[in-house]
């Protein structure tokens, strides 16, 4: 009785473990895919989107920063590379993040990085290659997200650098 | 009592996109769990990771980043070079900051480029107040409070650097601050981050 009852109880937490490790190997890619696909709704893939500064009224995100100025750039590199023309705003942080499928962050530039000056990236999925001119940056899978960061220290300087951000743009290569 | 605590990348960072539907305004919903430190000791990731290196000031303990994150939480979270978040949920003498009391909130400069203070509400949401204040920045600051400043945290109008409580029941406070001096190796130590301390409640 005692036998039957150990053995079951060993399956039960074998089949407990692997359903676990299986939730955890596969929810960065699940709620990367949900992400991005919220985000595409707003306004489609391989295309910037740029978001109003966060207030009281904001639901979309959890802990928003109000100090920052946020751009969107969901991608999907089925078709060719993602080309990223990149112009960092002279704000007091820029930044632009590309993350994989995974969730991973395959490259992080900052202004200062940067030196503020313009610099060009293709971001690749497999077996791609870069056009001249444009940095590669080699992600897992084909689908992610370009995001870029900017420091509003002062809101009465955000029409400006709403308009400034424009400049940085994505596009599918094809 | 330590009332920093380090951010589990849940701040900053686009985290909820996968949250499908928007959360019922907080006044609407029932009181939560109030989070509480982690005990274990942790380490400083390795390589690039997905989520922000931060650490529970007084304790000294390192925050681990998973290679991979598997947080709906860690989602677009800046590595520890670029950023490093904390988040107090209770004064220096280990109360729930509450919206109805006012807080003398008193630091000095940081290892960093730029930090910013925020206040939430417990659901992580910025809280409504008549002037629109969600944060103070070391960017607003004069010079001559970089070294030394104070930001008072209240549901009344302040001389100074105010921070509107908004008369909530509980909130929290996040510090920010972009592009650590030792970039994102080590941790701020209890002297680096601010004291909270309460001074009256209505």
């Amino acid at each position: 009785m005692i036998r039957r009852w150990l053995g079951r109880s060993i399956v039960a937490a074998l089949l407990g473990a692997v359903a676990w490790h299986l939730v955890l190997a596969m929810t960065p890619d699940t709620l990367m895919r949900l992400a991005l696909d919220r985000v595409s709704k707003v306004g489609g893939p391989n295309r910037f989107t740029h978001s109003p500064l966060a207030t009281a009224a904001s639901r979309a995100i959890v802990r928003p920063s109000p100090d920052l100025a946020y751009s969107s750039c969901p991608f999907d590199l089925a078709k060719g590379p993602l080309l990223i023309d990149a112009v960092p705003v002279p704000a007091p942080y820029w930044s632009l993040s590309i993350f994989d499928t995974h969730t991973d962050v395959a490259l992080v530039r900052n202004g200062v990085r940067a030196a503020y000056k313009p610099f060009r990236i293709a971001v690749l999925a497999a077996g791609q290659t870069a056009p001249a001119g444009y940095e590669p940056v080699h992600v897992d899978g084909t689908r992610g997200i370009a995001l870029i960061r900017i420091l509003i220290d002062d809101r009465a300087r955000f029409p400006a650098i709403d308009q400034e951000r424009r400049a940085t743009t994505c596009r599918s290569a094809t | 009592m330590p009332a920093w605590r380090w951010g589990e990348g849940r701040h900053e960072t686009l985290g909820t996109l996968c949250r499908l539907r928007p959360r019922r305004h907080p006044a609407r919903r029932g009181r939560r769990r109030v989070e509480r430190p982690r005990r274990r000791a942790r380490r400083p990731p390795t390589r690039s990771a997905p989520g922000p290196l931060a650490a529970t000031s007084a304790l000294l303990r390192r925050a681990p980043i998973p290679a991979r994150s598997s947080r709906c939480a860690d989602l677009l979270a800046l590595p520890a070079t670029e950023a490093r978040y904390y988040t107090a949920a209770v004064d220096d003498a280990g109360r729930p900051l509450e919206g109805r009391c006012t807080y003398a909130i008193n630091g000095g400069g940081l290892p960093g480029r730029w930090w910013s203070l925020t206040l939430y509400d417990r659901a992580g949401y910025l809280v409504a107040n008549q002037p629109g204040i969600y944060s103070v920045g070391s960017a607003g600051l004069p010079s001559s409070e970089q070294a030394h400043w104070t930001v008072v945290a209240s549901p009344d109008k302040q001389p100074g650097h105010w921070l509107p409580t908004g008369g909530i029941d509980r909130f929290e406070l996040t510090l920010r601050a972009y592009l650590p001096d030792d970039g994102g190796k080590g941790n701020f130590t209890q002297a680096q981050l601010p004291s909270i301390v309460r001074e009256a409640c209505k």
